[in-house]
Parts: C-alpha cells; sequence; structure tokens
C-alpha cells in the first residue's frame, strides 16, 4: 500500500527508525556493560567510553558453577524439547487427519493446557517431586520440559501438516504401505520444514523457563536463569559484571537463532493468533 | 485412518498430559481441600473448602487479584496501542525498513528472566543508565523497583517493552492481509486515511487483534519471572500479583501449599474462561 506522498514517508520513516532503535537500546546497553571492569559498571555516572575489557567474560566462564548450569540448559532444551517434538509429530498427524472421536476436544484440550499459569503447575508438582525425591534432579527437570514443549510442539506442528496435500499419503496407503511407512518416507520427509521450526520454538521456549528451575532445583540441576538468579543476584552484594557477561552469553544463540531463522519462527511467535 | 493405528500415535502424547498435567492438576485440587503445609508434610487434614472460603475473605488475597486484573488490563493496553500504530506506520509508509521492522522483534525471543536482570540493573537507583538518563534531562531520578510507588509501573515497563513487539507482529500481519482493492476503491470514493483505517481497516483486522490481546492477557495474568526478579513482590504487597502472591504462600515464604494450590486454582478459572473465549475467535475464523 504505498500510496503517501513522499514528504510525509520521509518523516515517518525516520520516527520509525529513532523508535525501534531507543526500543533496542537495553539490549546494547547490556552488551557494552558486560564489556566493561566492575569500577566502570558501578561508577555513579554511567561510563559510555572506555577500553573493552574481557573481565566480567572470564569471571563467569571461569566458574564451573556457570559451566555446569549452561550444560543444563543445553539439555533440557535439545533432549526434553526434542522428546517432546518427536513424540508430537505422530500425534498432530492423527489430530490433523483422522476422524477419531474426540478429536477436537483432545485439540482444544493441548490449547488450553497451554494457557494455564506456570504457578499453577509449579505447586503441585512441588509437592510431588518433594515425595519422589526428583527434587534438584536432570530427570525431574527432563520430565517438566518434555510435558511443557508438547502443548507448543502440537499446536505448531497441526498448522503444518494442514498445509499438506493428503493426496499423496492416501496414494501411498493405496500403494500398500503401512501407515507407520508412510509416516516415515512421506510424511516426515515433506514435513521436516516444519519440524524444525517446531523445535527451534520448543528449544527456545525450554531455553526460556525460569520458575520450574529456580524452584523445583537447588543446585546441581540449575538451568542458566535460575543460576543467575540464585548466585548473583543474593542478598548480599549483586554481582553486575556477572549478570552482564551471562546475560550476554546466554542470549546471544538466541538473537543468532532469531537473525537467521526469523522467517520460520514468525508462525510460532503469533502464538498461533495467524495461520 | 484406523483406530487402533490412531491410538497408537496418540498414546505417547496422551501419556506425558496425563502424566505431567491431569495428574499433577488432580492432585493440586486434592490439595487445595486440605492443610497441606510443608512446615509439617506428614500431617495432611482433609478441611473441605477452608481454603477457598478463606481466601475469598482475605483482602490481602482480593487485593492481589484487583491489582492483576488491573495490572494486565493496563499493559495490555498501552502494547496493543503502541503496537498497532507502529503496526500500522510500518504497513503504510515502511515498506523499505523490513529490517528494522525484524529488528523490533528481537525482545519477544529473549528470556525474560534475562530480561528482567537488565532492566533491575539499569533501574538501580545510584548507578543505573535509566536515572542518569532522567537527570541529564532535568528530571528527578526515582527508586523505580524499591519504592511502593514506582515498583509496579517499573514492572509494568519491562514487560511492554519485551511483548509490545508480539501484538506490533499480530497487528503488522493483519494490516499487510487487507485487500489492497478496498482501500483503493475508498480512496477513489474521497474517504481520508483516518476514515479508511477506523471505517474498514480496522473492522476487519479486529478479530485476529483480539486473538492477540487475549493471548497476552493470559499471559500477562500469569506473569512469574519478571515480578520475582524485580522485586519479589514488594515493597509490601505493591507488586504481588497473584502468580507471586500463590508463590509466596505456597512455598516462598509461608509454605502453606494448601492455600497457595488454591490461589493457583482459582486463578485457572480466569485463564479458562480467556482460553474459552480466546478458542471459540480461533474456531470462528477457522470456519
Amino acid at each position: 500500500m504505498k500510496r503517501r506522498s513522499r514528504g510525509k514517508s520521509y518523516i515517518v520513516n525516520s520516527m520509525l527508525l529513532v523508535v525501534v532503535v531507543i526500543w533496542l537500546l537495553p539490549i546494547l546497553w547490556i552488551l557494552l556493560t558486560s564489556l566493561k571492569t566492575r569500577s566502570e559498571i558501578l561508577a555513579p555516572t554511567p561510563v559510555f567510553i572506555f577500553r573493552p575489557s574481557l573481565d566480567s567474560y572470564s569471571g563467569v566462564l571461569g566458574d564451573p558453577g556457570f559451566w555446569r548450569a549452561l550444560a543444563n540448559s543445553v539439555v533440557y532444551a535439545l533432549v526434553g524439547g526434542g522428546l517432546g517434538v518427536i513424540i508430537s509429530i505422530p500425534a498432530s498427524y492423527v489430530l490433523v487427519r483422522s476422524r477419531i472421536r474426540f478429536r477436537t476436544v483432545i485439540a482444544f484440550g493441548i490449547l488450553w493446557i497451554r494457557m494455564m499459569p506456570a504457578v499453577a503447575i509449579l505447586l503441585p508438582f512441588y509437592a510431588l517431586y518433594r515425595g519422589m525425591g526428583l527434587l534438584d534432579t536432570h530427570l525431574g527437570m527432563l520430565i517438566v520440559h518434555v510435558g511443557g514443549s508438547i502443548p507448543i510442539a502440537v499446536w505448531l506442528l497441526s498448522g503444518f501438516i494442514e498445509e499438506l496435500p493428503p493426496e499423496i499419503e492416501d496414494a501411498a496407503l493405496v500403494d500398500g504401505c503401512t501407515y507407520i511407512s508412510m509416516m516415515r518416507h512421506i510424511v516426515i520427509p515433506l514435513l521436516l520444514p516444519g519440524i524444525a521450526a517446531t523445535a527451534i520454538f520448543v528449544f527456545i521456549f525450554a531455553w526460556n523457563d525460569f520458575i520450574f528451575a529456580a524452584f523445583l532445583t537447588t543446585g546441581v540441576a540449575k538451568s542458566v536463569p535460575a543460576f543467575m538468579s540464585a548466585s548473583y543476584l543474593s542478598l548480599g552484594e549483586t554481582e553486575w559484571a556477572n549478570i552482564a557477561s551471562a546475560s550476554t552469553i546466554y542470549s546471544a544463540p538466541l538473537v543468532l537463532v532469531f537473525m537467521y531463522l526469523h522467517r520460520h519462527l514468525v508462525k510460532g511467535m503469533t502464538g498461533g493468533a495467524i495461520k | 485412518m484406523p483406530r487402533r493405528i490412531s491410538i497408537v500415535f496418540l498414546a505417547p502424547v496422551m501419556a506425558v498430559i496425563l502424566g505431567t498435567r491431569a495428574y499433577p492438576m488432580a492432585y493440586a485440587l486434592y490439595l487445595s481441600l486440605t492443610d497441606y503445609s510443608l512446615l509439617r508434610p506428614r500431617s495432611i487434614n482433609f478441611v473441605g473448602l477452608a481454603n477457598y472460603i478463606g481466601l475469598l475473605n482475605d483482602p490481602i488475597f482480593l487485593e492481589s487479584f484487583g491489582r492483576t486484573l488491573g495490572y494486565a488490563a493496563c499493559v495490555v493496553a498501552v502494547q496493543l496501542v503502541i503496537g498497532t500504530t507502529l503496526a500500522y506506520l510500518f504497513d503504510q509508509y515502511g515498506g523499505k525498513l523490513g529490517a528494522l521492522r525484524v529488528a523490533f522483534l528481537a525482545p519477544m525471543v529473549l528470556t525474560p528472566a534475562v530480561v528482567a536482570l537488565i532492566w533491575k540493573f539499569m533501574y538501580q537507583p545510584d548507578f543505573g543508565v535509566i536515572n542518569f538518563i532522567l537527570e541529564t534531562l532535568g528530571m528527578e531520578g526515582q527508586n523505580w523497583t524499591s519504592s511502593p510507588r514506582t515498583a509496579l509501573l517499573s514492572v509494568a515497563i519491562v514487560d511492554i517493552w519485551q511483548w509490545t513487539p508480539f501484538l506490533f507482529l499480530i497487528a503488522y500481519a493483519a494490516f499487510q492481509a487487507v485487500p489492497e482493492e478496498l482501500i483503493e476503491c475508498a480512496q477513489m470514493d474521497g474517504a481520508s486515511e483516518w476514515q479508511i483505517l477506523w471505517q474498514i481497516i480496522l473492522p476487519i483486522i479486529r478479530n485476529i487483534i483480539l486473538v492477540g490481546v487475549l493471548l497476552r492477557f493470559i499471559e500477562a495474568f500469569r506473569l512469574f519471572d519478571v515480578v520475582f526478579i524485580l522485586t519479589r513482590g514488594g515493597p509490601g504487597y505493591s507488586t504481588e500479583l497473584l502468580s507471586v502472591h500463590a508463590y509466596l504462600r505456597g512455598l516462598g515464604s509461608d509454605l502453606m501449599m494448601g492455600e497457595g494450590i488454591s490461589i493457583s486454582i482459582l486463578m485457572l478459572l480466569v485463564s479458562i474462561a480467556a482460553s474459552a473465549y480466546l478458542i471459540r475467535l480461533i474456531w470462528k475464523r477457522e470456519e
């Protein structure tokens, strides 16, 4: 809809540029902060010009606790999220293609589960895990993440499966394919881009969890956000240098994935509002 | 598709949902009818609806409930106005600003807890950059997260910063989907830009935007991470939104699990109502 006078469009464009740049300043600020020394960070007047230093990074990366938390975050996202996506593929296929009874009930039940407040899941999980000895275990956290990824994975995958032409699947079945081999040789290869987009989205979701890691773990099983909140934000002195560099490290994969794959993420990011 | 195969394909997901959602929810319902406390986990007494009745007579809970509804409504309203306005301007004038438009979405993918930490740093009254900017502009610095006057506002600003791009994204996609011919017709009939926006474009995209608003409302209503990192519900009760309130009662300070869970179940009722409305909207669109 380009039907505007050039002058007006020029003004509006400059305004949009200013708004977006200001909007993104916090990200730039934490990046800059992560390159300062401790005393520059705590200077009463914020320092804008300084010699970049990697002190805060060496502080964080020299701490085995941070590495353990980072490894945990990676495992929860890849293994927990990955398992969730894998078992969601056949389920989503059934929800889209079969005429089984209760199909829509299940589909909307899953959507509704996604809307539940996390705290309503956290409290019973805490009580259950306490009894089962699953507090602060990797297994316990993986269970949480598989469960959390399913509603998102089913919702997104269903959308992608709806876009596949059913004729190819029918032809394969007529030719004597079993359902399992039809899934393996036809549906999954065609669905691969959708599966990848879903997986990335689910990984981000698991990566971004705070509430479960913060309260279902106490030490060895902590993810990075929970670790940062517990170790750097203690009641004594807040470790702003560590927070700045750990935030940058933890956000870097998100920003990179977003920069290169945003086209495939938009569908998930709208939360199903746009088909 | 044969029934047997459908069931086999669905089984793993259904098993996980039963184990990680249905069963914990049933257990939560049961605990909400007891006086279960982490201080004496071995003695659980059935108390019927006492927790719920207690909550409905508890001014702190009722205040938190009202605060949460008000907070969610205000935050989403601001996000809607900024997001839709920017989306409209990008759609109408920003044809060549594709990269800028995408960059604006970046806050959405960041970890909310990390975003809260970043803002907590910027909010610091003595060396934070926000007060520095305010003072440079001749305004007064604030004790952002530690004053009851500004604490909830501090939470809201972070929420608005991170999630305005969400409504922007939805509104932009909706604007893009409006058929060009409709607008050209209206222009030929002499309609002003303002008239076209309000009488043609907005009625068409209303339902999509409404879906986005509901999704945002549900999320703002259950907000936890940002509040917990910025203020832990304080100072006083000033930022105790329901999720934090439920956490503090059940696990954080009071250790009264039965009560905390009852709060989270009452929250669930609100999110069921909002989701039911949301599902009806999506359903309507699909027909």
